[in-house]
């Protein structure tokens, strides 16, 4: 019995322990050193490319350029299939299902 | 260090102030900087446990405030932003921290010495006052075992004095569930301390 009152004064102590607590704040010249720090992520090459393209407009216009690309590059070729039928035309290729009663 | 005074600006400077920031001005993030340095420091210190930690995310915070500033509608206030990114920050970190630790985890098993390397930060918030410090070590060692939502709105209200309401916009949820999540909190506290007292005594 006792030693359970023991411990809940004991938790009661530990969750109290922050009452009063002072503002802490970070050393000396801090902004000069953000400042050095800001001038070393901006140098790394890398770092340029990723701000460059994680800018919504150039993902964007990224992203629509290949959208683009692509299509051109499906409607410039025309379909596989009619390929194939012209292939099949130009050497008398004919296809005939094996289900089909007019085969030979 | 501690720091006693805190300098605080009107909103409409601080508006104007931002305005600034936007169009480049590099004496606005200065004084946005000096003005705020103690807001994100402490609560990232709060979450962290760790002075140089601390300051290393403070400093990632103004970075991304730099970066960012033009995102900032003025939806909620200047200070709720700021709270909001360093909170982020903060939890990216610890998370980090556990993947790396449950790394070590992972290499002391083929390692040559069989100890976990990246042990939790054993500093404590140096504005602890001087006869509380055990005791408070004590408390931060268990909120660090708490869940994450339950430790940044008890860090926030207990280390920083945020009140529900702004840690409500804070953390993007109504005051009933910030209400709910200390009072969980405090009894998840309470057993992690009965425990620990019972497993030593």
């Amino acid at each position: 019995m006792q030693m359970e009152k023991d411990i809940t004064s004991h938790i009661e102590a530990v969750l109290n322990s922050l009452d009063g607590i002072e503002k802490a704040a970070p050393q000396p010249f801090f902004y000069t050193r953000l400042l050095a720090r800001m001038e070393q992520v901006n140098a790394s090459p890398w770092n340029k490319w990723m701000v460059l393209l994680s800018k919504p407009a150039v993902a964007v216009g990224i992203l629509s350029f290949f959208i683009l690309l692509n299509g051109l590059m499906l409607f410039s070729h025309g379909s596989p299939e009619e390929d194939n039928t012209s292939v099949a035309n130009d050497y008398s290729v004919v296809q005939h299902s094996s289900y089909d009663p007019n085969a030979e | 260090m501690v720091e006693n005074s805190t300098k605080m600006i009107r909103n409409e400077d601080e508006h104007e102030l931002i305005q600034q920031l936007i169009r480049g001005d590099e004496s606005a993030f200065r004084q946005i900087v000096e003005t705020r340095k103690s807001l994100v420091y402490n609560t990232v210190l709060g979450l962290l446990q760790n002075p140089e930690d601390a300051e290393d995310v403070t400093q990632e915070v103004f970075i991304k405030v730099y970066e960012v500033i033009h995102q900032f509608k003025g939806e909620s206030s200047f200070s709720t932003w700021l709270y909001r990114i360093a909170v982020t920050k903060s939890l990216e970190l610890i998370r980090k921290g556990k993947r790396k630790k449950r790394f070590a985890f992972i290499t002391s098993l083929f390692g040559e010495n069989n100890e976990i390397r990246h042990d939790p930060p054993n500093d404590i918030h140096p504005g602890v006052i001087m006869e509380n410090r055990e005791h408070a070590s004590k408390l931060f060692e268990a909120i660090r075992q708490l869940p994450e939502n339950q430790r940044v709105a008890f860090t926030l209200h207990k280390v920083e004095g945020v009140p529900y309401q702004e840690i409500s916009e804070i953390m993007q949820l109504s005051v009933s569930a910030i209400e709910s999540l200390i009072h969980r909190a405090k009894t998840n506290l309470k057993k992690i301390l009965k425990d620990y007292y019972l497993n030593n005594k």
